[in-house]
């Protein structure tokens, strides 16, 4: 059974339209990467499956139960950090801990919590001085509360250090690796691309690609680009090249240390170098780069679709 | 359980307003300083008890009841949802499991706590005060009385809570909490214009309608509790009277129809409150937050 399903969901604010008929679904125990720019309609898509925000038309279903009719019954099963949230000024984090743990009726530790999320010294500190990223870690720790069985959360490394953002994900797989469906969105991808299993790319509230990480690079044909330096350059090596399935491109220039020869290829990187060899060049070095995810990511949501 | 949770909560954070202390700081002067200067030369008088409540039922009740608790009601209210919902504070209540009515309930439960938290920290203390220095002083009454007054303000709670689950901003809150003041201090002399001049309603109807006024409803609760102890309380309402003390001639009206009596009072206080709460819940079910 999906953890979430999103069937045709649309959301219009009078004449903005927020979500066209999305549709995707989160399977259960997965970590799925809920990517796009903002104003896509991350945030409207998860308000929806909160209750927070109710369609125009369509539906969906969070742990097997209506988003709408049974909310309550999956706010109690799940964590959700939500976006553009504002704590409790005059609240300790405690405080805001024991609110949760009441509310869920569970029995967690509010120190042991935040203990998790790294900030245990602040327990007793009113959350109105916290940083922005103490907040966030603080509402990490009440979206953890009763050990639910998903996990929303929503632009969760907003106001979060390198540092704090490399601490999220670890918690995510924590998480994760104790069978906890995680579904985040971010307009980050560095984030996205550590963790998730899927990703779904939304723009204009539309999803634009559903798909692992690795799929979504093969789907856009973004190959990896390869710098060869050799000993010297000659045109049948390059042509040698040229002729080998997958290269898009060659280029030959001259490098501060010696001539390099530069492919584009969806192809055998090995097949490269062996062409260059075979050829009677010598390899001196030799450097790849993937397709950033980065790339892949503003081919969607940029170029026309 | 999430009644509790997020009245728990809301009296948690509000109890730690500044706002909140300063109006509790006035109700103590007004209220319990008050007690201390009445009762100050009360030695030796004859038939004191009557007179301190006499002077409480007086000067507090122009200072407490009129101003202070309908605006500490208000001030407690009318951002207690409005305000959550523009800074998103209300994400994290309704990320936990609870639903929007019991979000609701559970703030007004919490809101009138701090009200009443505010009211008997000028009531208790005043009433000991009258207690130790009067002899003879009514205890029953004065509780009946602080009782009412409780109640009085937790209308105040009602009609702010409704108007916050009501607007969308902290301004149209501000602005609609200042015109309900105004409005339900002028219900009756509002009403009696238009009245007047469409010729709308008389005899009792009319008077049941001026029975909402809420100084009527204060009265006539405060006869009804009364009533429970003397047997020579008037039966009908304060507003039938036209006088807040009935003489003789008021007692003696005959039977009154059941909504011109003063326990009927009980019901207009509940519809007082239900009816703003219920309102704004029915907005604030359909909205997108």
């Amino acid at each position: 059974m999906p953890a979430i399903t999103v069937d045709a969901l649309t959301k219009e604010y009078g004449d903005t339209v927020a979500l066209r008929e999305l549709s995707f679904a989160v399977e259960d125990g997965e970590v799925f990467g809920f990517l796009g720019p903002n104003g896509a309609g991350k945030s409207t898509a998860i308000n929806v499956l909160l209750d927070l925000v109710r369609p125009t038309a369509g539906g969906a279903t969070v742990l097997g139960m209506d988003a709408r009719e049974e909310s309550k019954a999956i706010r109690r099963r799940t964590g959700v950090l939500p976006e553009g949230f504002h704590v409790y000024d005059r609240l300790t984090g405690r405080q805001h801990l024991e609110f949760a743990i009441e509310s869920k009726g569970s029995d967690d530790d509010p120190g042991a919590l935040l203990e998790r999320v790294g900030i245990p010294e602040a327990v007793d500190r009113k959350a109105g001085g916290y940083s922005k990223g103490m907040a966030q870690r603080l509402l990490l720790a009440m979206a953890l509360v009763g050990d639910p069985d998903l996990l929303i959360l929503d632009e969760p490394s907003t106001g979060l250090d390198p540092n704090g953002a490399r601490e999220m994900r670890e918690l995510i797989r924590e998480e994760n690796a104790d069978g906890t469906t995680v579904f985040f969105s971010s307009h980050i991808l560095e984030q996205v691309e550590a963790v998730c299993d899927r990703v779904g790319i939304l723009r204009d509230g539309e999803m634009v690609a559903t798909d692992t990480i690795e799929g979504l690079r093969e789907s856009v044909g973004s190959g990896a680009r390869l710098r060869v330096r050799v000993d010297r350059l000659e045109d049948d090596a390059l042509a040698a090249v040229r002729s080998l399935d997958g290269v898009t491109a060659v280029e030959a220039t001259d490098g501060d240390r010696g001539p390099v020869v530069t492919v584009d290829s969806t192809g055998s990187k090995t097949a490269v170098l062996s062409a260059l060899e075979e050829s009677g060049l010598t390899v001196e070095d030799f450097a790849t780069r993937e397709a950033s995810l980065e790339e892949v990511f503003r081919s969607y949501t940029e170029a026309s679709a | 359980m999430s009644v509790a949770a997020v009245a728990r909560k809301d009296f948690r954070d509000g109890i730690r307003s500044r706002l909140l202390w300063g109006l509790i700081a006035l109700f103590v002067v007004s209220i319990a300083g008050f007690s201390v200067l009445a009762t100050r030369n009360v030695d030796g008088v004859q038939a004191e008890g009557e007179l301190a409540i006499l002077f409480v039922l007086g000067l507090s009740f122009v200072l407490a009841i009129v101003v202070l608790v309908p605006l500490t009601g208000l001030v407690v209210s009318i951002k207690s949802i409005v305000r959550e919902r523009e800074l998103g504070s209300l994400k994290i209540l309704l990320s936990l499991p609870h639903t929007r009515r019991e979000v609701i309930v559970g703030k007004f439960l919490g809101r009138s706590a701090l009200l009443t938290t505010a009211i008997l920290a000028g009531f208790l203390p005043a009433g000991l005060v009258f207690a130790i220095r009067v002899p003879e002083f009514p205890v029953p009454e004065y509780l009946a009385f602080t009782l009412v007054t409780v109640l009085f303000g937790i209308v105040f709670v009602a009609v702010g809570l409704g108007i916050s689950a009501l607007v969308s901003t902290e301004t149209r809150a501000t602005v609609a909490g200042v015109g309900a003041f105004f409005l339900l201090y002028l219900w009756d002399n509002l009403f009696g214009y238009v009245n007047a001049q469409l010729d709308l309603l008389s005899g009792d109807a009319l008077t049941f309608v001026l029975r909402f006024d809420l100084f009527t409803v204060f009265f006539d609760v405060l006869l009804t509790l009364f009533s429970l102890r003397y047997d020579d309380v008037p039966s009908a309402s304060a507003a039938v009277s036209g006088q807040l003390a009935g003489g003789p001639e008021v007692a003696e009206i005959p039977a009154q129809p059941f909504y011109l009596q003063h326990w009927f009072a009980l019901v207009i206080l509940a519809l007082w409150i239900a009816v703003p709460v219920a309102i704004g819940y029915l907005r604030f079910e359909r909205a997108d937050l």
